[in-house]
């Protein structure tokens, strides 16, 4: 009895397996929610890290369009910057007679050329812009869409629940 | 013996039994790098448009003698919201909405505005937008969404507004 407190007592080896199945189920879960959120074109487009889009209730879906983002530091067209920005402040001179920004419309005027020669005719604009933007710019952005017919705008915004 | 002689007589004489393993290690793999690819392409918020159009660079007018009736709505920086109609051989009309009590832009007076303006002016067929250069475009889209339930929005080219260049 007092020999058998002093026992030393065994340690047991327990073997452990990957229990590949369930690991399997569980893939093939995540993969299907994966696949049903999986889309291509326009839909899918991500703003840049410092875009935060305003959020909107009564939306309809992306159309494909030539596309303009306003960020606090810079205007990109189509993924190129055109334009650098100081918190959403440009240079004066940068001012057309018209009220319309000269790189803007340079680069525009560029993407409408290319387009043209594709054979390619549209007049949609879609806008993706940082919800603090103010209106002193945007309406020079408006005003540079318009002066090569791209009038019909879509307004990116982040659908509301 | 007999069970046995039987269940190889009803299979086919001499059919062996066959075992089939699934390689799943593979399937894994295979899911592995799926699922991979599908993350990095995934959109996790829903990205949608609200459609709107700006006025062109050369309005016409197809009947100068008789302009359609204008109904033009601009976000003053106190959150008022001032509604001016111009109709061919009157006055124009300017109304103001202020402020809801707690600061708020007040959507509903715009909404009631323009409805009672719709059934006025049948001919009516788009709201002109314009903003204080102050606003944020977050006020802008909201206001669009809210107006263009009613007729659709054309952000004012101002442009067309100055022969000379705009003040900033």
């Amino acid at each position: 009895m007092a020999l058998s407190s002093f026992a030393v007592k065994r340690t047991v080896q327990e073997e452990m397996s990957l229990a590949i199945t369930p690991m399997a189920d569980v893939f093939t879960v995540i993969l299907v929610f994966l696949l049903k959120s999986f889309s291509t074109g326009i839909s899918s487009l991500t703003p840049t890290q410092d875009v935060h889009l305003p959020e909107a209730r009564a939306v309809s879906s992306l159309l494909d369009g030539m596309k303009l983002e306003i960020s606090p530091n810079g205007i990109l067209l189509n993924d190129a910057q055109v334009m650098k920005l100081t918190q959403f402040q440009f240079d004066p001179k940068q001012l057309a007679e018209d009220g319309s920004l000269k790189e803007i419309n340079d680069a525009i005027r560029k993407e409408k050329e290319e387009k043209t020669l594709a054979g390619s005719v549209e007049s949609r604009m879609t806008i993706v812009a940082d919800r603090k933007t103010p209106y002193a710019l945007l309406k020079r952005v408006f005003t540079s869409t318009a002066n090569y017919d791209y009038t019909d705008l879509s307004l990116a915004v982040v659908e509301e629940q | 013996m007999s069970a046995i002689a039987s269940a190889e007589s009803s299979s086919g004489k001499g059919a062996l039994p066959q075992d089939c393993e699934l390689n799943i290690a593979s399937i894994i793999d295979c899911l592995t790098v799926l699922i991979t690819y599908l993350l990095a392409v995934a959109s996790f918020i829903s990205i949608a448009a609200v459609e709107a159009q700006v006025e062109s660079k050369a309005p016409t007018i197809s009947n100068p003698s008789d302009p359609p009736p204008l109904i033009s709505i601009r976000l003053m920086p106190d959150k008022r919201i001032e509604v001016s109609t111009e109709v061919s051989g009157q006055a124009p009309e300017k109304q103001t909405i202020p402020s809801l009590p707690d600061g708020g832009w007040n959507f509903l007076g715009v909404t009631q505005n323009l409805e009672a303006a719709k059934q006025k002016y049948s001919m009516l067929k788009f709201i002109s937008f314009s903003a204080d250069n102050s606003i944020e475009y977050l006020d802008i889209v909201k206001t669009v969404e809210t107006i263009k339930s009613i007729l659709p929005v054309e952000f004012a080219n101002e442009g067309n507004l100055w022969p000379s260049p705009p003040s900033l």
